[in-house]
């Protein structure tokens, strides 16, 4: 996409900022300032809640032993932290593909569903009642079914990833004004032509919402997908020994919750940059 | 010249299903403009002008009757691109640039960057919005917005233009200057121009010839040919024939409003 969007890209962060120093700092400072608050908010909420009710530190390490499990070293002598993120890597690259493969998908189905009346009756009620089925029972059956490598996380991820971009896909191609469709059938423009000119960039503020969406269910599906049996690495492995050293080592199940919340940050950000760089000039628009 | 047709329709009726019941938008509509005529439909709101127009434009088919647009059915002109239509509301890609947005239809039919981008600055040009390029549709006033979208439909040159109430949102002096400016764009063009709007002193100043549609059923109930020196300009609102014809076409307009509604 164009240069002129990058620009008006750049002058979003300011545009709320009125205040002189605010305005300064970079973008990334300040994220990082603000995540620095929500953590120590946290750590606070955290320690108020084990003191005032006196749970023990089995069933509530302290914030502070949490954040020393992360430097200390496993039974493999590996220091944890680092443990941690080979493990995010494992899982963040089946979720990664689910994520991509979801979208797609789903992008693709709500397009059929917005422009085609016999695929709405046809593929709504199906896509919705797929998003019944209880995932985490079925689980197993997709590990044996397709392995306990990536492929399994990606489809798990996948699925559950579907669904948001199907329906805000649909749902933005439906709001496109009529008048903009008309205006290309005059033209006698053809049915890809007036999709890709009119509908899809319309849409595209909403579907970046769905893919939010689908961002941080992508880790679930990942997760979902390593917890049945076989699985050497990946964060739900940890989960799962983590589950079961829980009144040894309480604090390891914590340090695991982080790096997912961490890893799911991560993969939102991918998303949030991408539609910066398609739509970020496109505030003013509505 | 003068033998060709610009817009015909022959016995035009169009009904809608809806929910309710069906409903007859138009009835029995005849009509004929010759090539290089502007002739303006006025009536009351939800009478069937913009069905008409669209029915023209084949965005929408008549239940019954045939229409001709530059010599052939509507259907076939739409293929051809004879015709361009203006909305009310400017219906610009908000993300694309002025120029992109003129140079749209050129985009669609298959034409070259540097082709496209020469004949949207001249229309952008003749519209008298150089300058304004790059800018996107939001920075601009609505009169320079729907400017944008006039330019874009003289890009493809259609020897017609279909526009339904296109000043309708505009402030009364902009309107007049718009219809000023349409008036010596067409000196130099002569294109058959079909013109909706709810403004009397609009119509008469822009066309050779005013039709007044009733309230639905829409169907023609008078038919008046304008007798105004030619060019049209600010003189023209001061000639005599120019308050006789709006206060006929007012006349007319209250019997629009009165007639009885099926
Ligand atoms: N697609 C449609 N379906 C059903 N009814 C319609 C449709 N389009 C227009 N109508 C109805 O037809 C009548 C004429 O509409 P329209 O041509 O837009 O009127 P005008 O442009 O003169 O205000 C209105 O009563 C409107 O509600
Ligand atoms: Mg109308």
């Amino acid at each position: 996409m164009s240069k002129e969007l990058l620009q008006q890209g750049d002058s979003v962060g300011l545009v709320d900022t009125p205040n002189g120093v605010r305005a300064r700092l970079l973008p990334i400072t300040r994220s990082v300032i603000r995540g620095l608050v929500a953590l120590v908010s946290v750590c606070l909420v955290w320690e108020t809640i084990r003191i005032v009710f006196q749970f023990s530190s089995v069933t509530m390490p302290s914030a502070w032993s949490i954040w020393e499990k992360f430097f200390s070293r496993n039974s493999q002598g590996e220091i944890f932290y680092i443990f941690l993120a080979k493990n995010i890597l494992v899982t963040g690259r089946g979720a990664v593909l689910g994520l991509l493969l979801g979208a797609a998908s789903g992008v693709a189905i709500g397009v059929l569903i917005a422009t085609n009346r016999l695929m709405r009756r046809a593929f709504l009620p199906l896509v919705i009642s797929a998003q019944t089925v209880p995932i985490v029972a079925i689980a197993p059956a997709i590990v044996l079914f397709f392995g306990t490598g990536t492929l399994s996380k990606t489809v798990v991820a996948g699925f559950l990833t579907f669904f948001p971009a199907a329906v805000t896909t649909a749902r933005g191609i439906q709001s496109v004004p009529v008048d903009s469709i008309h205006l290309m059938r005059t033209y006698n423009a053809s049915w890809w032509t007036i999709l890709t000119t009119v509908k899809i960039p319309f849409a595209l503020p909403l579907i970046f919402v769905g893919l939010e969406t689908s961002a941080a269910f992508s880790v679930v599906g990942a997760i979902v997908a390593e917890l049945p049996f076989g699985s050497k690495n990946g964060l739900g492995v940890i989960i799962l020994s983590s589950w079961q050293f829980y009144t040894i080592s309480p604090q390891s199940l914590y340090c695991t919750v982080i790096a997912t919340c961490l890893l799911g940050a991560f993969i939102v950000a991918g998303i949030r940059l991408a539609a910066r760089l398609s739509i970020g000039g496109r505030q003013h628009e509505f | 010249m003068s033998n060709e047709i610009g817009l015909e329709a022959i016995g035009v009726s169009k009904i809608f299903d809806t929910p309710t019941g069906t409903l007859l938008a138009v009835d029995d509509v005849n009509l004929k403009v010759p090539a290089g005529e502007f002739i303006s439909v006025i009536g009351p709101s939800g009478c069937g002008k913009s069905t008409l127009l669209r029915m023209f434009a084949d965005l929408d088919s008549p239940t019954t009757g045939s229409l001709n647009v530059a010599n052939l059915p509507s259907s076939e002109a739409r293929i051809q691109r004879k015709y361009a239509f203006v909305f009310q509301a400017p219906t610009l890609l908000p993300w694309k640039s002025v120029l992109k947005n003129v140079a749209l239809p050129l985009k669609i039919m298959g034409k070259g960057k540097e082709e496209r981008e020469k004949v949207a600055k001249e229309m952008i040009h003749l519209v008298g919005l150089e300058g304004f390029e790059n800018r996107l549709p939001w920075q601009l006033s609505g009169g320079m917005q729907q400017r944008v979208s006039i330019a874009r439909a003289l890009t493809v040159r259609p020897p017609v233009l279909l526009m339904d109430e296109p000043f309708g949102a505009l402030d009364e002096i902009t309107r007049d200057r718009m219809n000023q400016e349409l008036v010596n764009l067409r000196a130099t063009q002569h294109q058959t121009v079909m013109f909706i709007t709810h403004s009397i002193s609009e119509a008469v100043f822009l066309s050779d010839r005013v039709v007044v549609m009733s309230a639905r059923p829409g169907r023609i109930i008078a038919d008046i040919e304008i007798d105004l020196p030619e060019p049209r300009t600010a003189e023209s609102r001061l000639h005599p024939n120019f308050s006789a014809h709006v206060t006929a076409i007012r006349g007319y307009l209250v019997d629009a409003y009165n007639a009885p509604q099926k």
